[in-house]
């Protein structure tokens, strides 16, 4: 059974149908690729995962256990970790305070006895923030901010890491130190699920891959399985090729 | 009969969100009654691009010339008074009005209500049969053909359609294509913006795939179709 | 069943009045976004308005009518968009919400200043000796009209939008601005329009409810709470549900004056109806979706220890100062700078770190008042703890049902409980829970003894002075403490992004009650110390809008520091009383300020004291303009206290000080960086930033900038 199990998750909102029976699993140790064209749910998808928006029918499960009744800030206590695609970062605080302030949010309710200081100076270190730690993070390019958010989000020690777009507005080569990291951290046992739209980073650290479209997963399987796929082809290339 | 200078042209167009760049230097022509298709993968920019020229973002260099003039920070109803429509992203429609309120909201440009309706169940026979329906309880195709409806009231010179086919079955999509072509030959110009490139294939006279922010590659639609799939998937040869 | 009747009708008239205005609420609200606290006030000034042009000057209903509602009303709300509203895009929650209570105080110090209170005027109803008989129940004319124009106004709102274009142009900016934009529709032009129908139903409601109240500027300001709680009801969107909670709010009301027994305890119950309504209906209205960033061009920089310490020390020098060379009536009068500046810096952790807001300062003020009144009558300063502590138990239990919600309703719901209290329970005799007897304000005064600490007894005003101004001193250096500590820091996050603090496991419902619970006790602690001031308090000095003027100065003073608090007292009790002594104009002057401090505030959002602190910043630069101010003011204090200074001529110098230390620290430093640029920069080690302009531009430069400013290349370079 993977980490974070999603069990035919559907999302109504009026008469649309945003998500449609999502079945997805994240195993514990790699990353797995969720992509699709615009609007096909991959964000709604994870709100829902995250406790931010309720599905209307469907199970969450973390590590064998149901999560769909929780509130976002118990299912974060659980390990549940994620950054978002448009940008919610501390704009008041620098850097190190926003890495800050969820270290010590996690010292609040984990039996952790790490001084939250050295786990912020390390994890900025680890992201690359060290030249930037005490800017605020509204003077910084978008490409760093998702770094912090990414950093905010490793300081509360996550199980399973939901990244959504965490490579958009990062150059190439701030892509490759990304991809690395991302390969990293999976090793030392974390589940990934990357939610991006530079197909290339996705096929390059992914060992699955799901497709969404139209709310609804299409396909999925190995990178090179993914990119064969008619279905795939169709979706993003248009419907009767 | 054929007026030299382009309907609608982009010339150099640069453009960023706060501090993020997402055009760079984009060129592009939509000559008098023909129909151009822009596509690309997400977040290549395509968006931003209509969005600065129908003038509801402003472009950090190059101009914006419509029948010739400039038009830069023009405001956006303005622009559309001057006869550019949009149907933006997402179903160009008020949901919570009904048919015929959306329709109402057309009624600027001088024509009435009337009139505005006949025009438009003319070409969406189904609209008739909604008409005190609030719009967005309507299925996904009958909301689109809305918003076309919308933009064609204005009686435009030219039409920009963002993402037509987004989240709508197949089947509609073509459907709604035909109606697009049969606008295009009442002599409309249009710009349409696709992820689904086959359809829009084949109704374009002219193409343009746009990657990162940069037209990568322009021409006939059928020489295009080639390229398209390590544009969007990356699964061939380098692509930038 | 003629009683039920005939209170039936009163209500449906009284349900008619609050349905127009707040129809009118709600239209403002929807297209623009901001929520109109004036609204009540604005009915207000064009019910004066129509009381001086028919009863005053004499002229025919008709023509009053249509100049107070057709021109006055309209022309308002035009003026309001355009000046005031415009220019509030980008700004917070809380600055829009000041604004408009800036907008309600300006305008009621401006009616008050026009038509002095205190004057029996007379508004009589309309149709006044007319009416008919329904089912054995005598209407009244004016019973008759009201209800009659709130069908009319919903008929004309209706037919305005559902068929005209403009009217349907209004809904398209309510669901998609951009889009309506792209339709042809002038946004400004349809703000400006929703101003003016939304002043203009204000007018109709204000002039058609002034002949069943007193017209006073206040009270039918404050009819609005009643017209909230209607559009509350209609959750600030659906104009029919408005209509309906209209009608229920003046039944209500209406039953409650017919049917409760006639105690005293019940009439302040029937005044406070509409209030506790609201407050009913916000808590079992759905809860709003976890927030998430909002852009903001608010910032407030982080206090350093030494600045801390440096205000504290003036703060108390201050207090020493004014303790020492006061007469008592004046120390009596300027002793509130300090316990009103403590009651804003309550607002500083609540607003300016955690973006909460409330609306019950001096209600929570009040509560440790009358602690400290009734537990510490000997002086007691363990009362004093108590005076913080349950107030803070108070705040949270209040909070806990109302934190689901945030911003406007927040907002209202607390003002919907500073209203009930001070309308109805402390108007209330003592009364018994179980063992415990609770006494409020005696039904008049309650004295409040001042604090004895091992037989130091502060009951001078210059004792007391001193007192308030240690006490805010140090509260002022605990609220940094929070601001600098991980708990301020956790406020401030969860300012800027709820979602985000959620999805890192922040508990949000106890992060808020804790700082509501901080808020309030510190209130209640301001309140204790200005019941020893006023040593006898009453619930009017307490009232509702007598707090608003504290919201908003401490909004403008800068809410995200504790010196904006001080100013916030400085201005409200020190300056404003100071240029009232001057005479009528400038007392009518000193109403209006504060409302024209918070109209203002959209065009400094970062508040006053931060514009301050840079003006004064040359003399941090400048260490002879220090040592100066160091030796001047103790040299001007003893002068003072020798006897050979008047108060007026010490004041004066106390004021001219810092001001002449700027002007010569500035022009010393001003010259210092004359200097720098005189020195031509040599070609190779230039600043980056001189570069293009003390030496000639070079494209390889763009290389050293990009990595100056942390940019990639990619991105600025273009197309290869």
């Amino acid at each position: 059974m993977a980490l974070l199990e999603v069990s035919d998750i559907s999302v109504r909102f009026g008469g649309n149908l945003a998500l449609d029976g999502v079945t997805i699993g994240a195993e514990a140790g790699c990353v797995t690729g969720l992509i699709g064209p615009n609007g096909a749910g991959k964000t709604t998808l994870f709100n829902v995962i995250t406790g931010l928006q309720p599905p209307t029918s469907g199970q969450v499960t973390l590590d064998g256990a149901a999560i769909t009744r929780l509130s976002p800030t118990k299912r974060a206590r659980r390990g549940l970790g994620r950054t978002f695609q448009r940008l919610e970062l501390f704009n008041m605080l620098s850097v190190r305070e926003n890495i800050r302030v969820a270290a010590d949010i996690h010292r609040s309710y984990s039996r952790s006895k790490d001084d939250p200081a050295a786990v912020t100076d390390a994890i900025i270190e680890r992201v690359g923030l060290g030249a930037v730690a005490d800017a605020r993070v509204d003077a910084l390019p978008t490409g760093q901010c998702r770094l912090v958010e990414l950093g905010r989000s490793l300081a509360t020690r996550p199980r399973v890491l939901l990244l959504d777009e965490p490579a958009s507005g990062q150059d190439d080569t701030e892509t490759v130190a990304f991809a690395a990291l991302l390969r990293e951290l999976a090793a030392e046992g974390m589940a990934i699920v990357l939610v991006e739209h530079d197909v290339a980073l996705v096929m390059d650290v992914c060992a699955r891959v799901h497709v969404l479209d139209f709310g609804r997963v299409i396909a999925s399987g190995s990178p090179a399985e993914v990119q064969r796929d008619d279905a795939v082809l169709a979706a993003y290339l248009g419907t009767s090729s | 009969m054929t007026d030299p200078t382009p309907l609608l042209e982009l010339r150099g167009i640069r453009a960023a969100y706060d501090r993020i760049d997402v055009l760079f230097g984009v060129d592009l022509v939509v000559e008098q009654g023909s129909v151009v298709a822009l596509l690309g993968p997400n977040g290549a920019g395509k968006t931003t691009l209509l969005k600065v020229a129908c003038g509801l973002m402003p472009a950090t260099a190059g101009d914006v010339l419509f029948c010739g003039k400039r038009v830069n920070g023009v405001r956006p109803d303005e622009l559309a008074r001057r006869g550019v429509a949009m149907v933006p992203e997402g179903r160009g429609i008020f949901p919570n009005l009904t048919v015929r309120d959306n329709l109402r909201m057309m009624t600027y440009t001088g024509a009435s209500l009337s009139e505005i309706e006949a025009v438009a169940f003319d070409r969406f026979p189904r609209l008739k049969e909604r008409i005190r329906q609030v719009a967005g309880t309507m299925s996904g195709g009958e909301q689109q053909m809305l918003a076309m409806a919308r933009g064609l009231a204005t009686d435009p010179a030219v039409l920009i359609l963002d993402e037509l086919s987004m989240g709508l079955a197949p089947i509609i999509v073509e459907e709604l294509y035909e109606i697009v072509a049969t606008v295009a030959r009442s002599g409309v110009s249009i710009l349409v913006v696709e992820q689904f490139a086959s359809t829009v294939l084949g109704v374009a006279d002219h193409a343009a795939i746009m990657v990162h922010g940069r037209i990568v590659r322009d021409g006939a639609p059928a020489d295009l179709e080639q390229e398209l799939s390590s544009a969007y998937l990356g699964n061939q040869q380098g692509d930038r | 069943m003629d009683k039920f009747l005939t209170f039936t009708i009163v209500g449906l008239s009284t349900g008619a009045i609050y349905a127009i205005i707040a129809s009118g609420l709600v239209l403002t609200y929807t297209t623009t976004g901001i929520f109109n606290f004036a609204q009540g006030a604005i009915g207000m000034v064009c019910a004066f308005a129509y009381w001086q042009m028919h009863f005053a000057w004499g002229w025919p209903v008709w023509a009053a009518l249509a100049v107070a509602v057709l021109v006055i009303a309209p022309v308002l709300g035009v003026l309001i968009d355009v000046l005031v509203m415009r220019g509030l895009e980008d700004t917070s929650e809380v600055t829009r919400l000041v604004v408009s209570i800036g907008l309600l105080v300006g305008l009621i110090g401006l009616a008050i200043w026009v038509w002095k209170p205190g004057v029996s005027r007379n508004f009589s109803a309309f149709f006044a000796n007319q009416g008919f008989t329904l089912f054995d129940t005598r209407v009244t004319g004016q019973q008759a009209l009201t209800v009659v124009v709130a069908v009319v106004v919903a008929g004309a709102l209706w037919l305005f939008l559902r068929t005209t274009r403009t009217g349907v142009a209004m809904r398209a900016v309510v669901d998609d601005r951009s889009l309506a934009s792209l339709n042809g529709v002038r946004p400004n032009v349809v703000s400006s329009l929703a101003w003016a129908m939304g002043c203009t139903l204000a007018a109709i409601g204000g002039i058609l409810i002034a002949p069943n109240v007193a017209l006073d500027a206040a009270t039918l300001s404050l009819l609005i709470v009643n017209a909230y709680a209607a559009a509350i009801i209609g959750r600030l969107r659906s104009l029919p549900l408005t209509f309906l909670g209209a009608v229920i709010l003046g039944c209500t009301e209406a039953y409650l004056a017919g049917y409760l027994k006639t105690s005293p305890n019940f009439a302040g119950l029937r005044l406070a109806a509409p209030a506790i309504l609201l407050f009913i209906v916000l808590l079992i209205i759905p809860s709003s979706r976890l927030r998430g960033r909002r852009q903001s061009r608010e910032y407030f920089p982080m206090p350093t220890w030494k600045g801390t310490w440096v205000f504290a020390g003036l703060s108390i020098l201050a207090g020493a100062i004014m303790a020492t060379t006061l007469s008592t009536s004046d120390a009596t009068t300027y002793a509130k700078v300090f316990s009103f500046a403590i009651f804003a810096l309550s607002l500083v952790p609540l607003i300016g770190f955690a973006g909460q807001i409330s609306l019950a300062t001096l209600t929570f003020g009040a509560i440790g008042a009358l602690i400290y009144g009734h537990i510490g009558a000997d002086g007691n300063p363990l009362a004093l703890v108590l005076a913080f502590v349950v107030p803070a138990i108070v705040g949270a239990l209040i909070a806990l049902p109302a934190l689901r919600l945030s911003g406007i309703y927040l907002a209202l719901a607390t003002a919907a409980f500073a209203v009930a209290l001070d309308r109805w329970i402390f108007n209330l005799a003592d009364f018994d829970i179980g063992p415990i007897r609770i006494s409020m304000f005696e039904l008049g005064s309650t004295e409040v003894a001042p604090l004895d600490v091992f037989g130091y007894t502060f009951d001078t005003p210059a004792r007391q002075m001193m007192l308030v101004s240690v006490a805010f001193a140090l509260i002022s250096v605990v609220v940094v403490a929070v601001r600098r500590s991980r708990y301020g820091r956790r406020l401030l996050a969860m300012k800027s992004s709820e979602a985000a603090c959620a999805t890192l496991g922040l508990d949000l419902v106890g992060t808020k009650l804790s700082v509501f619970a901080l808020s309030a006790g510190i209130a209640g602690f301001a309140g204790a110390l200005y019941g020893m001031q006023l040593r006898s308090i009453s619930p009017q000095n307490f009232g509702f809008v007598m707090g608003l003027p504290v919201l908003l100065l401490a909004v403008v003073g800068g809410i995200g520091a504790v010196g904006g608090a001080l100013m916030a007292g400085a201005s409200l009790m020190g300056f404003l009383p100071l240029i009232s002594t001057l005479g009528t104009f400038f007392s009518n002057l000193a109403a209006v300020l504060p409302g024209l401090a918070g109209i203002g505030l959209g065009r400094n959002p970062n508040g006053s004291v931060h514009d301050m602190r840079e003006g004064f910043a040359p003399i941090l630069r400048y260490r002879p303009a220090i040592i100066g101010l160091a030796v001047a003011v103790p040299l001007f204090w003893i002068l003072r206290l020798a006897g050979f200074l008047g108060n007026g001529v010490f004041y004066l110098l106390l004021a001219l000080a810092p001001i002449a230390a700027v002007v010569v620290a500035g022009v010393r430093v001003g010259l210092g960086d004359g200097t720098e640029v005189a020195d031509t920069p040599r070609v190779h080690d230039v600043p980056l930033e001189w570069k293009g302009f003390s030496v000639p531009w070079e494209p390889e430069d763009v290389v050293d900038l990009d990595r100056a400013l942390g940019m990639n290349e990619v991105q600025l370079h273009g197309a290869p």
